[in-house]
């Protein structure tokens, strides 16, 4: 074989070259094309037609299931609630893949409190990154409004970004369906699964929210944002699937911020005097005693709303905190 | 001659494997950030694909100055609500809801501070007074050009009653900007549009000594929970420094008047009310329901009285000027 640079061609092995190698480059590009999946990753096989929902929880430190912390600083609330609990690094292993659910639901701005807090998703990705060792965050939702809106103009988006986290946006095929053990509403329903079936760790983070229908919203009404389908048709049996909700998600974490809360108007709200500084962070494990404590915040007992007793007697969780004996904590 | 062939041949090769490698590059890059819904898909979305139809109404939604429309105009009809505003929903559909249409409004001169304007088509203006003043703030400003008009201005909002027409503007901000916006696009619109405002009669029947002009409540059904309340409107007053609830009740005629009174006073009586002076044989019925006072009377085609007084003799001093306005002879 000879050596290239010694070799000459004539034009007809010259244009003969140039033809394979331009055939080899259309071969190559037709194949990328043929290839290209513009749905990205499909979900897994063996989430279709489920009973339930991976457990992600750990178990608490004992004597260390719930942490109420008071102070204006959500970063230092949060922190302070984590640390009360053990730290997050308790929570959260060296290569967890975690996922993050906050209230996305609305495409509208932050500061009207009808979606997270962004800086607080944003300090939580920070410590499963940086404390935690986390491989992997995945922030995901199933918004009621448009998705791309709301995670732009919520500011969860750019949060993302920056915290080095992946956003998920809802897609049909992301859904697959979930028949819950013991359930009356979910029953052979779409559940937001592709993300739930690719981490091992679930961080739930909700605002303290007045809500018309069930009297508030808070962590685990956040879950309705793991719900596909004409959903809207639970609001005629609110109680029951928030309920529902509570058995159908076990979650690491959930954080419930009190710092300010929509007191009136919800689950929107619109106006600033819908708001109401509570100064409250609820960071424990347990949702059912996180609300339990959290209704208080609007001025609501665990019997004012249906679901918390609902949830109870499926199983989700206990209603009486107290029996948990929270740790109290403040910070300036 | 050959020397030079093949070198420009190396050069090449060497472009194409760098071009390669930056192409394989990219796609590592993005891939790892990948999101689904790319950002543009939101902003520059066709207004007429997402539309719904909605039912019989066409009003002019106007450009404005200093303005882009950000995003596609939304419209929602009664199935719909729900992916809208979510939990909010039932409020303007057991209101007689027909139609919503969004449209937000960016700064040209920054594209991240917006509004957003929601037209309610409630069809009547009793059902648009009915969401305006269910979910009227507290302590907000009014504005000149809409004088003639059911509105109050929030830090970050603008909220109207024009005819059938309930109207929300939500800013992301609280600046003057901002404000201005939404003040000249509701103006823009009165402008624009014909609005057949007529105002709620019952509101003048109100004694005005005491009363707390911007307390009054429309709700058609089920007011203080008994069903034979409806089309109820509700005022709080201030009586000799004690909070005090009137209300009115107007029926079609007074025979179902006088029907609804009966049905109402026994639904006091069966709630564990206890008859108060003459009972049943008073013009004015005072009831003691666990420690307050109510009253009820009926006149002409109207039911009227005292809901949850503290004492009897507030009770009286209201009900009795109530009564007098609401007499056939008392001139409004």
């Amino acid at each position: 074989m000879k050596d290239n640079n010694d070799q000459s061609y004539t034009r007809r092995e010259f244009i003969t070259r140039s033809a394979k190698a331009s055939l080899s480059i259309a071969a190559v590009t037709a194949t990328g094309y043929l290839l290209h999946d513009s749905d990205g990753p499909a979900r897994q096989q063996n989430i279709e037609g489920i009973t339930h929902l991976p457990d992600y929880r750990v178990s608490p430190i004992s004597g260390k299931n719930l942490s109420i912390v008071s102070g204006t600083d959500r970063i230092k609330t949060v922190n302070h609630g984590l640390q009360l609990l053990g730290g997050i690094d308790h929570f959260i292993k060296e290569g967890d893949i975690v996922g993050i659910k906050p209230n996305i639901g609305f495409a509208s701005p932050s500061l009207l409190g009808a979606t997270s807090d962004p800086d607080l998703v944003g300090e939580l990705i920070r410590l499963c990154y940086q404390v935690g060792k986390a491989s992997k965050v995945l922030v995901f939702d199933n918004p009621i409004n448009d998705p791309a809106a709301c995670f732009q103009l919520s500011g969860i988006e750019a949060v993302c970004r920056k915290a080095g986290a992946q956003p998920i946006l809802p897609r049909d095929h992301y859904f697959g369906r979930l028949t819950l053990d013991k359930a009356k509403l979910i029953r052979d329903w779409p559940v937001f699964l592709q993300p739930l079936s690719r981490i091992n760790k679930l961080i739930g983070i909700a605002p303290v929210k007045h809500h018309h229908r069930s009297g508030a919203s808070m962590s685990i009404k956040n879950w309705y944002g793991l719900l596909g389908g004409r959903r809207n048709i639970f609001h005629q049996d609110i109680h029951t699937i928030i309920g529902e909700l509570a058995m159908m998600v076990r979650p690491t974490l959930v954080i419930l911020d009190g710092t300010r809360v929509m007191a009136t108007n919800g689950p929107t709200g619109g106006a600033l005097s819908d708001l109401r500084q509570a100064n409250t962070m609820i960071v424990g494990s347990d949702p059912v005693s996180v609300d339990s404590f959290g209704c208080s915040l609007l001025g609501l007992k665990p019997d004012d709303l249906p679901f918390l007793g609902k949830a109870e007697r499926l199983g989700a969780g206990i209603l009486d905190f107290q029996s948990l004996k929270p740790l109290y904590g403040k910070v300036s | 001659m050959e020397q030079k062939k093949t070198g420009a041949q190396t050069r090449i090769s060497y472009a194409i494997l760098g071009l390669l490698s930056v192409i394989a590059i990219s796609i590592l890059v993005i891939h790892s950030t990948f999101i689904p819904t790319p950002q543009s898909s939101f902003f520059t979305q066709n207004t007429s694909t997402q539309a719904a139809s909605v039912r019989g109404d066409h009003p002019d939604i106007p450009a404005l100055e200093k303005f882009n429309k950000l995003g596609p105009q939304e419209k929602y009809d009664n199935e719909g609500l729900f992916e809208k505003i979510n939990g909010k929903a039932p409020l303007y559909i057991d209101n007689g809801f027909v139609g919503l249409i969004s449209q937000r409004y960016a700064l040209l001169s920054d594209s991240s501070r917006w509004f957003e304007f929601y037209l309610y088509n409630m069809e009547s203006n009793k059902n648009a007074f009915a969401v305006f003043s269910s979910q009227r703030r507290p302590g907000s400003n009014t504005l000149k050009p809409f004088k003639e008009f059911d509105h109050y201005q929030t830090e970050n909002g603008l909220f109207l009653r024009l005819g059938k027409y309930y109207i929300e503007l939500i800013g992301s901000d609280t600046s003057n900007e901002i404000q201005m916006g939404m003040a000249a696009l509701s103006l823009a619109f009165l402008q624009k549009n014909t609005i057949q405002n007529t105002p709620i009669e019952e509101l003048v029947f109100f004694p005005k000594e005491g009363l707390i002009p911007t307390s009054f409540r429309l709700y058609q059904q089920n007011a203080f929970g008994s069903e034979v309340l409806t089309n109820t409107v509700v005022a709080q007053y201030t009586i000799n420094g004690q909070p005090v609830t009137a209300y009115i009740s107007s029926q079609k005629d007074s025979h179902l008047a006088n029907q609804a009174f009966e049905g109402y006073y026994r639904f006091l009586i069966d709630s564990g009310g206890a008859p108060l002076k003459g009972g049943a044989k008073e013009v004015i019925r005072y009831v003691d329901l666990f420690g307050t006072v109510e009253s009820l009377f009926v006149t002409n085609n109207f039911i009227a009285g005292v809901h949850e007084a503290d004492d009897l003799q507030h009770a009286e001093k209201l009900s009795k000027m109530l009564l007098k306005r609401l007499q056939p002879s008392n001139p409004q």
